[in-house]
């Protein structure tokens, strides 16, 4: 029974515009983001302005592009720290094992327990607003959920055969930890990326709505939103879009997730 | 019984740790708090004695006992920006932030449930697929973008509420909760949509296995399988899942009273981070990390009482 997979062709062709319209962001906008003009406040979708203009007339579409690349870039770095932290403490505590395993694993529960977006105000508390304080805030934040996945795919692997034999051939621990077994985590690895890569998005957005996140002069989609709720009643296109983007970029990698989750036999 | 006490004891320990941890959060920030809360009054005496008096010169350890010890009869120091007792200030947000959380909750239980059930049990159908593509891009909706789109429709469009037209529960009760409502329906769709997916692939799964086809052979309907056996399995994986959203609630909610203008402790929280008012952090932030743990030793014993099989 072969359906044709609509819902792949779906997810490739909007994550396709949407990395379009990131990149735009930082290569060329049609207008530049950050250029008042005052004759043409709150216009409303056109041809010139497809997504209308804002309070100060400047082009919401460029701003969306801009805020959309900046999301990227927060997403994307966080999540590198977050993998790249937790697959190293996941693969050291699942390999090994013992009592530091346990001390860190129970630290691990406490962390993952809360929700990301308070956490990271504590640390936005500490170090200040700005986008490479919430780029570094989250991927700490990351780093526990990562390593108990990585953990609980060394655990499962460590006792197959084909460690066993690596371990007989003399290979070192370092060299079966990543060469051997952490290829094989990588399905389990990808469809948590995509996860992630959501939360960051999510936290991010909602960071900056409440004037914590990302700062000005960086265009952000959340910090878009905060600005436009004043003027929700002149201008609802000021809101609705840079809202949309957010929405279609979640639905996009969950919908990746889910797909990378299914292609490894899962549910 | 063992294994609720064993629960119960690392609900204190962990409790204990994120509080220490917050504790030393803040003492490792740089600036003096004397210093910043006299201001340009700060000549050296005034500071020393200002240390002096708000205990800043003795071991940290020191330090944290008293302030754990205060925390418990309810002194939770003094607001920087305020000057007034952080309890006081923060007593009367609680029961917004409380009403809030809790309206939110039943709605995602409200919501989620029964449209898991109806959707596992019509699995397939066109209803279904139609629920769960909607369901999808529901997940998707930031909290916040939701509340904004409420705003709109029912507050500038439909007139249903003013918007920030917040009204306190000592004025009006009623009134009060008519506003939590659209706020409450912001943070419980999106969550509620994770409850549904969550809960109709749990069934799905719980329903190939074997006891289901005897139960089945046996002579039960579809309704007595699903309701009689079905159900209390596939359940548990939801309510692990609900102490999980339970936090994640209160983090929303956070968002949420900046967007409808609600003064709850959220607010609260955002303000006192841009002023740098950190005994009002703290205090925030312990309040939530007591609920959250607390919830998730809820939904573990709950779990237990449900599912004897539980081990730790």
């Amino acid at each position: 029974m072969k359906k044709p997979e609509y819902h792949i062709v779906f997810t490739v062709v909007l994550l396709g515009v949407l990395t379009f319209l990131a990149l735009m962001g930082f290569i060329h906008t049609p207008y530049d983001p950050d250029a008042m003009n005052g004759l043409e406040k709150f216009a409303a979708p056109d041809l010139h302005h497809i997504f209308g203009t804002d309070h100060f007339g400047r082009d919401v579409f460029s701003r969306v592009c801009k805020g959309l690349g900046t999301t990227f870039f927060v997403a994307v770095t966080t999540v590198m720290i977050g993998a790249l932290g937790g697959t190293v403490i996941g693969a050291l505590t699942g390999y090994f094992g013992g009592i530091l395993d346990e001390i860190i694993m129970r630290f691990n529960d406490v962390v993952a327990s809360f929700p990301s977006v308070l956490l990271a105000m504590v640390f936005i508390s500490i170090l200040g607003p700005g986008k490479y304080n919430v780029i570094f805030a989250l991927g700490i934040i990351f780093i526990p959920s990562y390593a108990r996945m990585v953990r609980s795919e060394f655990i499962k692997q460590k006792n197959f055969d084909y460690v066993k034999s690596a371990k007989l051939m003399k290979a070192g621990s370092f060299r079966i930890m990543f060469l051997h077994i952490f290829p094989n985590t990588t399905s389990v690895f990808m469809s948590s990326l995509a996860i992630g890569f959501n939360n960051a998005v999510l936290a991010e957005a909602g960071m900056s709505y409440l004037g914590i996140g990302v700062q000005p002069p960086d265009a952000s989609l959340g910090r878009m939103l905060s600005e436009s709720q004043a003027y929700l009643f002149t201008a609802p296109w000021f809101a609705i879009f840079p809202g949309i983007v957010i929405i279609l970029m979640i639905l996009g990698f969950s919908m990746l997730g889910d797909i990378l989750q299914q292609k490894n036999g899962g549910i | 019984m063992k294994y609720i006490i064993k629960k119960i004891f690392f609900f204190i320990l962990t409790l204990l740790i994120v509080v220490f941890l917050t504790f030393l959060a803040f003492q490792i920030i740089p600036g003096d708090p004397a210093v910043s809360l006299l201001g340009t009054e700060g000549t050296p005496l005034k500071v020393a004695a200002l240390r002096e008096e708000m205990g800043l010169n003795k071991p940290v350890g020191e330090r944290f006992l008293t302030w754990v010890l205060n925390f418990m009869k309810g002194d939770m120091g003094i607001s920087y920006s305020y000057q007034i007792p952080v309890s006081e200030l923060i007593t009367d947000k609680i029961p917004v932030t409380f009403l809030l959380t809790m309206l939110s909750f039943a709605f995602i239980i409200c919501m989620g449930i029964p449209l898991g059930i109806y959707t596992s049990k019509h699995a397939g159908s066109r209803l279904d697929r139609l629920i769960m593509t909607v369901n999808q891009v529901t997940m998707a909706i930031p909290p916040f973008f939701l509340g904004i789109i409420l705003t709109y429709l029912f507050g500038l469009v439909l007139k249903w509420f003013v918007p920030g037209g917040y009204i306190s529960y000592s004025d009006d009760f009623f009134g009060f909760f008519t506003y939590l409502i659209f706020p409450a329906i912001a943070i419980a769709f999106p969550k509620s949509a994770m409850v549904v997916k969550l809960f109709r692939g749990s069934i799905i799964e719980e329903a190939k296995k074997d006891y289901v086809r005897t139960a089945y052979s046996r002579g039960n309907t579809i309704n007595g399988v699903l309701y009689g056996h079905v159900l209390k399995n596939a359940i548990l994986p939801v309510i692990t899942f609900l102490a999980v959203v339970f936090a994640d609630i209160i983090a929303g909610s956070i968002i949420i009273e900046q967007v409808f203008g609600i003064p709850g402790l959220g607010r609260m929280l955002i303000t006192s981070i841009q002023n740098r008012d950190y005994p009002v952090v703290q205090a925030i932030i312990v309040c939530i990390a007591f609920v959250v743990l607390g919830s998730n030793l809820l939904a573990d014993i709950l779990l237990k009482v449900l599912d004897p099989r539980i081990k730790l």
